[in-house]
Formats: structure tokens, C-alpha cells, sequence
């Protein structure tokens, strides 16, 4: 890439001058894309870019929402050579995989420009864009725990509360089956088996602690050989047997709003997702959400079970990575952008807003600003408490793995492959 | 003359797919260099479960869809070409389903197999046969590929029906004087002269039938994604996840020469047997 | 000929009756479903909405409806006008050239056919990067027409051979070069021949799901049938909705359908000829 004089000496002067979020940038276009979570999600990205565009007049900056699969396309522009400027992503060992083939650009490069840039983030949710040492993406929304959903009119009308210990939601299955409720809402569909994953990785934690799935990622031979998965998949097995997820689950969306139609509609009792469904179901049953029926509580415990009942699992934030794919101009607006803007209080106070929490020091004193504080309080508590927070399982693990995990937990809900050949299948894959 | 034709298929079509086969031999993950990597990916596919039970269902697909479709269309192109009125404006409505995307035939169908709230298990229900109006349609592994034969059966037969409609029509009327003369009844008649005239619109129809089960890919992905599990994971749909999905390229272009090898080997036999390349006219021109 | 076909055809009443009722029942869900709100999808009688709206047209229309329409027809333009003229030479070529590769040329062309376009996916959009064609219309445009080049070569030879060798023969003898040839003779003769391969590829062109999927990706490159697709994985669209969508972009082609059903059936049929 020929650098033109005058691009060298903006570069130079941006260089020499303090940081500050009036730096006059190079002209330079540039792609985000980012995913899709939900209408106010997106208008909240825009206005951010908007801002940004304003204060910089020559540089544009052009938001992309990207409708699922996010993964597969980002993959796509990849391999393609032609991937956006600044993209979002979910760090883990998705971004490792990207790092590793020098796709990434690694923002540590910029701490001379940027001291102390990363100094406001949550140690935790670093450690998940933070690839042997070094720092490649910032967070750009909030933390995303995946926490346990219940109907509070259903609950009422059967007299019960939510669960707190395993054996609390068996009983749980058992009174809401009776009543012809679906206990448990999840979408078996293999497009959206992601859904099913998280019970895995709840109960794999619950029973075996943070162990076994850090030896899988450290690629240790037979680590699925742990017992913790073994139980883990039996105790799905338990719930399946007992009827705790309905008769017709293996083909339930998700994406189309199917199984949070069944729990605004009380045909279904509990589900278990993660954060942004909240705002996904208030657009689409806004009275619900306004009769405050759609409650949460922390997964329950598992009596007996190594792991600690506070560890989270879930996305610690979605974040904005570089790619390699720029012009020094691009680089440098997009460096701009990703700490003028992104890291700024604006920014977070506008996510805010929407019922995210950002995943900054300190934030739990702004919260009340939040379009949920109810939701965003419970949310901020969990994390600040939790032991450890893992990232979904199928962004962290490596692609190939991960696909083969949700094909196998997709075959084991639907009863094709026992918990025994799950293991097996899982220490064969590649 | 030829250039232009060749140029873009040989360049766009065929081209691509014999770039797949050196890519077979590599480990490409889509994102890094490619590393050679011999014969490792081949073997995998003899050994892969999944490999191999997808090609088992690309076979029963195309059986199934063949069986289905082919007396349907039959029967229906023999009804719609008696040129009575109502039999056109029979075959207006019939023809509808050729114009819409396989996004809107998936999109359409997943809604009316929807065990919750979907109109055939609510139909079912309003029915009274309430045990049946909790089928997992596209849920149980083999219903879901029922299904599946189904939805696209009701896409494609229209077409077929449009193929031997025409088919039928170019049966000249002497023939069918001719066996009115000899006695023949109407049932005698399909199955001794109409159907052997027949002959190259069953090859040709067939031919596309077949290659195009083996190839099909939009439907099943937008209605199953290969679920529930991995029974309705046809070959295609399992190339596409490896590469894509599981950002195994070199294994995923194993599969596609596979698919490719297959597919042409069918539509190969098939030219050969039915003497379609002959460059005799039908017409006798 | 009547009385014959009408007991054979009689034969194939009923079932073409029943098969009357399996076409329409979806479609008719459609259109219905399409006019109700979501609230109404969730509870009421699934053939018949307790309320009427047209709300979910009006809420497709003010996405990037236009922006999709727009570009599907441009890609369904070009393709048309693309493949013709190549097709046409290609098949005047193989149906007057020697027989003996004409032949081989064919068989080619007909195992062609077979090629499944997810096996070309992966080069293609290696190759379509390289060419910094990747995320443009072009990035359709090409591998459509790469791909139906075989089924419409051999639709236009089908047509092109049963014109009698007496006419070439005829017109050749007074001298005329390939082109007056092409011109006077082959493309007046062939013109129904052209009128069904542009409407097939047209068809195939605007209904084309996987090379936009993965070879196009921005919002304002996407075409209808992916346009669709997203809609369908976006969290807040109801059913309706999505219906409407549906409907909305079929609509074209249903016109196109009703003004001009018998050239595009005459077209598909002559696949079979």
C-alpha cells in the first residue's frame, strides 16, 4: 500500500499529537460489521458510527448489520481476502483461529498512542480477546450471562417458585408437566442447537467445575473422557426422559421467535438464554415484559457438584477486532474509533440506555440509567460475583470441534446418540 | 463461436469444480496457507460416519423423490393435456408453485409443519385427532425426512407435470386413432402406447429428477439445516457445513468432488442410455 | 384423438384433483396468513384470521424491500442478457459444426448438468475475490449464467436442430457469411426458443438462493431471495410478516405468470422436447 505524501504526514502528525477525540483523520471509508441483536441493538451501533462520521468529517465509517449466521460469513470474507475494516466477533478461539493466520491486526500496537486504553475494561472479559499475551478486540457491548428465564404468571398460578437447586427444577418438570405446560422452552431445531449447548455447559460446569473444558481447549488427549461430561449428558438425558422440554422441541427456532413465543404465550414455563433475549421478546410482546411477567434467577446449583454454583457461563461481551485488511488511513480511523468512541463513557452510557452492561470498572453505579435496572442490576451482581465467566462453547472452542460438539448434543437431546457415545464421538473429533 | 459459451462455463463452472479436487489434498482452513496434506482427507471420508450416512441419504432422497414424483407428474401431465377449458385453468393454479424462491417454498412449509402453531397440527386438532396433532413433523428424524420428500415433491412436480404434458401432446393423433380401431381401452392404452411414446420425456425428466436431488441443497437447508441432528444431512448440505461451518475446506472439497463425481457419473449413464446425444432430430426433420 | 385422450386423461381425474387441493392449501395459507397480525397467528384459526391488516406489507415495504427488488432485477436482467447471444452461438455452433464433436461437445455439456454448484462454491469465491468481483452483483451474475449455459445450450440445439438442413443449405448456397446467417435465418426461426430460455434463466436467475448466500454480503448488494432468508432469521419479524415478504417478492414473477403463462409454460416444456 503506497502511502501518498500527505497520507504519511497526517499519520505523522496524528503520531505527534495528544489524543484527543478531535484528531484531524486522513480521509478514509471503512466497513463494521456487526451482528444482529435485535432492532435498538442495531439503531444504538448506528448512532455511535453517526457520531463518530460527524466528528470526523472525510472519514466514513459504514455500519453493516450482519443477519445470522454471522460466523459463516465472517469466515467467508476471510478466506476471501476482503474481510471488513472493523468487525465484530466474540473473541475466544474463533478470534485465536483468525489471530494465528495474522488476520487480526493486535491492538497492543496502539498502547503508545493509547496508554492505559484497556485499563477500563473488566480484567474477565479481557482474558477472552486476549491471545497469548496480547490484546485484539474491545468489548463493544456488554456482558451477556445466560441466565434462567420463567413465566412469573405461570409460576403463580402452580403456586411455585424458581428453582434454585437441580433437584428444585426436576420437581419444578413434574408439577408444570401435570398442567400440560411445557417445562422447559428450548430450540432443538439444528439451526438454533446453540440453544441446547447451554445446558451442557451449565451442567458440565455445575458438576465438574472450570477443569474439564480447559483441558479441552488445551487439546489434551480424551479430555472428554472427564466424567463431569459423561453426567452432564445424562442429566440431559434425565430432563429429556422426564418430559422437562415437551414433546416437539427438536424442532423449535429460535431465530424465528418460536420458543419465546411459547413462554410469552404461557404454553412454556422456564427457558434458559442468554441476556439479549430480554430486549428480543419486549419487541415482540411488549406488554408481557410491561406486566413484568418475563422473571430470571442464577442457574440453579448441583448439589454435590465440584464446580461453583456463582460461575457463569455466556458471552463476557461481543467485540470490535481490526483486521489486517486496511490502508494506514483505515488503521488509523479505525484505531480512532475503536477508543475515541467505543471506549468512551458516551458510548457505554448510550448501551446503558438499551439495558447492557457494559463491561467497565465501575459501572455498577450508572446502571440505574438502564432501560431494565431491575434486569441490569441482577446481571451486574452475577457477574461481579462470579467466580469465573466462560465464553459459549462454540465460540471458544476451535470451529471444527465446536461443530461436531453441537452435532453430537443435537443427536444426544434427540435421543439418536446415548451420553456414552457422546463422549466417545467428542474424543474422536477433529 | 463456441468461445464465449466456453469461456464462462469452462471458466465459472467447471473450472471451480476441478480446482477442488488439488484443494482435496490440502488442510485449508479458509483462513491460513495451505498445507498439503496427501490423502488424509479421502480416507476421512471413508472412515467419516457422517460421510457416509450422508451419502446413503442423498441416494434414499433421490430414490424417494423419483418414486413420488414421477407417476404424480405423470398422471398429472396426462390429465392437463386433454385441451378441455377447465383443464387450463387447472393447470394455472397447478404451475404456481414453480414461481416461488425455495426461500419462500421453506419458509412456507416449516410455518404449516410447526407443531405448536402451525395450520396442519392445528387442523389436526380442530379434527379431533388430537394424538396426531402434536407430530414433530420436521423433529423426528424420520418424519423430517418424510417431510422433506413432501416439500419438495409439491416443489418440483409441477414442472415434471409441464414436461410430460408437453410430451403427451406430441403424441400424434394417429396413434391413438390407430388403437381406438384396435379395441384398446383406456387403461390399456396409457400403459401400451402412451408410455412407451413417452420414453424420452420419462429419460429426460428423469435426468433432471435425479441430478437434481443429488444437488439439491436450498430447501433441505432452509427447512431441516440438516436437522434434526444430522437425518436429513444430504451430501451437499454436508460439504457446505464442513467448509463453512467447521472452516475444514480441504475436507469439504473432498466431498464436493465426491458429489461432483456422482452426480455426473448418474447424468453420464443416464445420456448413454437413452441415446440422447444422437443428433438425430425427434422430429425426423 | 378426443374421445381417446379424454378417457385416458379421465383416468388421471382424481388424483389431479387431490393434487389441485395439495397446491393450494400452502398457498392459500400464505396469502391469508400474510394479511393477519401476529398476534391474531398466534392464537386464531390458522385458515381464517379473525382480523384483517395490511400492516405487514407496509412494514416489509419500508426495509430494504427496494433496495433487494432493485438488485434482483438488475442480476436477472443481466444474466438474460448475457446467456442469450453466448447460448445461441454456441448452439448454432454445435448444430452445424461436425457431428462427431458436436456429439462429444454434448455429452460434455450434458454431464455438465450434473456439476452441483456447491461444489464450485469454495473456488468460486476464491476466484471471484482474486478478481475483486467478490460483494458485487457480478459475483451472481457470472456463476448463474456459467451454470445454466448447459440446460440452455441444449434447449436452443433441440430447437435449433429440427430447423431442415434444406434452409441452411439453401442459404448458405447464395454466399452468406455466419452472421447474415445468424441473423436472417437462425434467430428469426428460433425466436420462441429464445423467448423460453430467457424466461427459464430469468426464473432461475431471480429465485437464485446459494451463489448470493456466499458471494455477495453487503446489505445493499443482497438480492430478494437472501433479502428473504435474513428476514427470516431476524429475531423480531413474526410470522406474518415474513409471509408478506414473501408474497411481495413473488409478486413479479406472478404478473409476469399471468400476463404471459403460455410462452413460459411452452418455454419449461420444451426442456422435455
Amino acid at each position: 500500500m503506497k502511502l501518498s505524501l500527505a497520507a504519511s504526514a497526517a499519520i505523522l502528525a496524528l503520531g505527534f499529537s495528544a489524543a484527543t477525540a478531535q484528531d484531524a483523520l486522513a480521509p478514509a471509508t471503512l466497513d463494521l460489521w456487526a451482528t444482529n441483536a435485535g432492532d435498538i441493538h442495531s439503531q444504538a451501533i448506528q448512532t455511535s458510527v453517526d457520531r463518530f462520521n460527524a466528528a470526523h468529517p472525510g472519514v466514513t465509517i459504514k455500519a453493516n448489520i450482519i443477519p445470522a449466521p454471522y460466523p459463516d460469513k465472517v469466515a467467508v470474507a476471510m478466506s476471501g481476502g476482503q474481510p471488513p475494516q472493523i468487525y465484530a466477533g466474540f473473541g475466544g478461539g474463533v478470534l485465536a483461529e483468525q489471530v494465528a493466520a495474522g488476520k487480526v491486526y493486535a491492538l497492543d500496537e496502539a498502547l503508545a498512542k493509547y496508554p492505559d486504553w484497556f485499563d477500563r475494561f473488566l480484567p474477565g472479559v479481557m482474558t477472552n480477546a486476549t491471545i497469548d499475551g496480547k490484546v485484539y478486540a474491545v468489548p463493544m457491548n456488554g456482558i451477556q450471562p445466560v441466565i434462567l428465564y420463567y413465566n412469573k404468571q405461570v409460576f403463580a398460578d402452580a403456586g411455585v417458585e424458581p428453582p434454585k437447586t437441580w433437584d428444585d427444577l426436576l420437581a419444578l418438570v413434574d408439577v408444570f408437566k401435570a398442567k400440560g405446560i411445557t417445562p422447559i422452552a428450548v430450540a432443538g431445531a439444528r439451526a438454533d442447537a446453540w440453544t441446547e449447548l447451554m445446558w451442557l455447559e451449565y451442567l458440565v460446569d455445575r458438576v465438574g467445575g472450570t477443569a474439564p473444558l480447559n483441558n479441552v481447549i488445551a487439546g489434551q488427549e480424551n479430555a472428554w473422557s472427564d466424567p463431569a461430561f459423561l453426567k452432564a449428558a445424562q442429566m440431559i438425558r434425565q430432563l429429556v426422559d422426564a418430559g422437562a422440554f415437551g414433546t416437539t422441541f427438536s424442532s423449535a427456532s429460535y431465530a424465528n421467535g418460536q420458543t419465546d413465543a411459547l413462554m410469552y404465550t404461557g404454553r412454556a414455563a422456564m427457558q434458559l438464554q442468554g441476556t439479549w433475549d430480554y430486549d428480543i421478546v419486549k419487541g415482540a410482546a411488549p406488554d408481557f415484559i410491561a406486566a413484568g411477567n418475563y422473571g430470571y434467577v442464577a442457574f440453579p446449583s448441583v448439589p454435590g457438584g465440584a464446580g461453583d454454583p456463582s460461575a457463569l457461563q455466556g458471552n463476557p461481551a461481543n467485540f470490535y477486532s481490526i483486521s489486517t485488511n486496511t490502508t494506514p488511513e483505515q488503521l488509523a480511523a479505525a484505531l480512532a474509533y475503536l477508543h475515541d468512541e467505543v471506549s468512551s463513557d458516551q458510548y457505554a452510557d448510550d448501551f446503558i440506555k438499551i439495558g447492557y452492561i457494559p463491561a467497565i470498572e465501575g459501572v455498577g453505579d450508572k446502571l440505574s440509567a438502564s432501560s431494565d435496572p431491575e434486569l441490569a442490576k441482577f446481571v451486574y451482581d452475577l457477574a461481579a460475583k462470579a467466580s469465573s465467566f466462560q465464553l459459549s462453547w462454540d465460540q471458544a472452542l476451535k470451529p471444527s470441534i465446536a461443530q461436531a460438539m453441537v452435532d453430537n448434543l443435537n443427536e444426544l437431546f434427540n435421543g439418536t446418540v446415548t451420553p456414552e457415545q457422546f463422549v466417545a464421538n467428542m474424543n474422536n473429533a477433529r | 463461436m463456441l468461445v464465449p459459451a466456453a469461456l464462462l462455463f469452462g471458466g465459472f463452472a467447471l473450472a471451480p469444480v476441478l480446482i477442488a479436487i488439488p484443494l482435496s489434498f490440502t488442510d485449508w482452513n479458509g483462513l491460513s496457507q495451505l498445507n498439503w496434506i496427501g490423502l488424509d482427507n479421502w480416507a476421512r471420508v471413508f472412515q467419516d460416519p457422517l460421510a457416509l450416512r450422508s451419502i446413503q441419504l442423498t441416494f434414499l432422497l433421490t430414490a424417494l423423490s423419483w418414486l413420488v414424483q414421477t407417476p404424480i407428474s405423470l398422471l398429472i401431465g396426462v390429465y392437463l393435456a386433454g385441451r378441455q377449458r377447465h383443464r387450463a385453468v387447472i393447470g394455472a393454479i397447478f404451475f404456481l408453485p414453480l414461481l416461488l424462491s425455495s426461500a419462500a417454498v421453506a419458509i412456507t412449509w416449516s410455518n404449516l409443519l410447526d407443531p405448536n402453531f402451525g395450520a396442519i397440527n392445528q387442523t389436526l386438532r380442530s379434527l379431533g385427532l388430537v394424538a396426531l396433532s402434536g407430530t414433530n413433523w420436521l423433529g423426528d428424524p424420520t418424519l423430517a425426512f418424510i417431510s422433506v420428500v413432501v416439500v419438495v415433491s409439491w416443489t418440483y412436480v409441477p414442472f415434471h407435470s409441464l414436461l410430460y404434458q408437453a410430451g403427451v401432446r406430441q403424441i400424434p393423433a394417429t396413434i391413438y386413432e390407430a388403437a381406438q380401431i384396435d379395441g384398446a381401452s383406456g387403461l390399456r392404452m396409457f400403459f401400451d402406447f402412451t408410455l412407451p411414446l413417452l420414453k424420452y420425456t420419462i429419460v429426460t425428466s428423469s435426468m433432471l429428477l435425479i441430478v437434481g436431488a443429488v444437488t439439491s441443497f436450498d430447501i433441505l437447508f432452509m427447512l431441516t439445516g440438516g436437522g434434526p441432528g444430522t437425518s436429513t444431512r444430504i451430501l451437499p448440505l454436508h460439504m457446505y457445513v464442513q467448509g463453512f461451518q467447521a472452516y475444514q475446506f480441504g475436507y469439504s472439497s473432498a466431498l464436493a468432488v465426491l458429489l461432483a463425481v456422482v452426480g455426473s457419473a448418474l447424468s453420464y449413464t443416464l445420456v448413454r442410455l437413452s441415446g440422447f446425444a444422437s443428433m438425430r432430430s425427434q422430429t425426423g426433420a | 384423438m378426443a374421445a381417446a385422450s379424454r378417457r385416458a386423461a379421465s383416468l388421471s381425474l382424481v388424483p389431479a384433483l387431490l393434487w389441485l387441493a395439495v397446491v393450494v392449501a400452502p398457498l392459500f395459507y400464505m396469502v391469508v396468513t400474510s394479511l393477519r397480525p401476529p398476534s391474531d397467528y398466534l392464537t386464531g384459526n390458522p385458515w381464517w384470521p379473525s382480523k384483517w391488516t395490511l400492516d405487514n406489507y407496509q412494514s416489509v415495504l419500508s426495509g430494504k424491500f427496494a433496495t433487494y427488488f432493485l438488485n434482483s432485477v438488475l442480476v436477472t436482467l443481466a444474466c438474460v442478457a448475457v446467456q442469450l447471444p453466448v447460448c445461441l452461438l454456441a448452439a448454432y455452433a454445435l448444430a452445424r459444426g461436425n457431428p462427431n464433436t458436436s456429439r462429444r461437445l454434448l455429452t460434455v455439456l450434458l454431464v455438465g448438468l450434473a456439476i452441483p454448484v456447491q461444489a464450485a462454491l469454495i473456488p468460486l469465491f476464491f476466484v471471484m475475490s482474486r478478481m475483486g468481483l467478490y460483494d458485487t452483483l457480478w459475483a451472481v451474475i457470472i456463476p448463474v449464467v456459467a451454470f445454466n449455459i448447459p440446460i440452455t445450450v441444449l434447449i436452443l440445439l433441440t430447437y435449433l436442430r429440427d430447423i431442415p438442413s434444406e434452409l441452411y443449405d439453401a442459404i448458405e448456397m447464395d454466399g452468406a457469411s455466419p452472421i447474415r446467417i445468424l441473423k436472417d435465418l437462425v434467430m428469426p426461426l428460433a425466436a420462441p426458443a429464445l423467448g423460453t430460455v430467457g424466461i427459464y434463466n430469468a426464473l432461475g436467475a431471480w429465485n437464485s438462493f446459494l451463489f448470493p448466500l456466499i458471494l455477495t454480503q453487503s446489505s445493499d448488494r443482497r438480492v430478494l431471495s437472501v433479502g428473504l432468508f435474513d428476514f427470516k432469521n431476524d429475531h423480531a419479524v413474526a410470522v406474518p410478516q415474513l409471509l408478506a415478504a414473501v408474497l411481495l417478492s413473488t409478486l413479479p414473477l406472478l404478473i409476469a405468470y399471468l400476463v404471459g403463462r403460455r410462452q413460459l409454460l411452452r418455454g419449461l416444456a420444451a426442456v422435455g422436447a
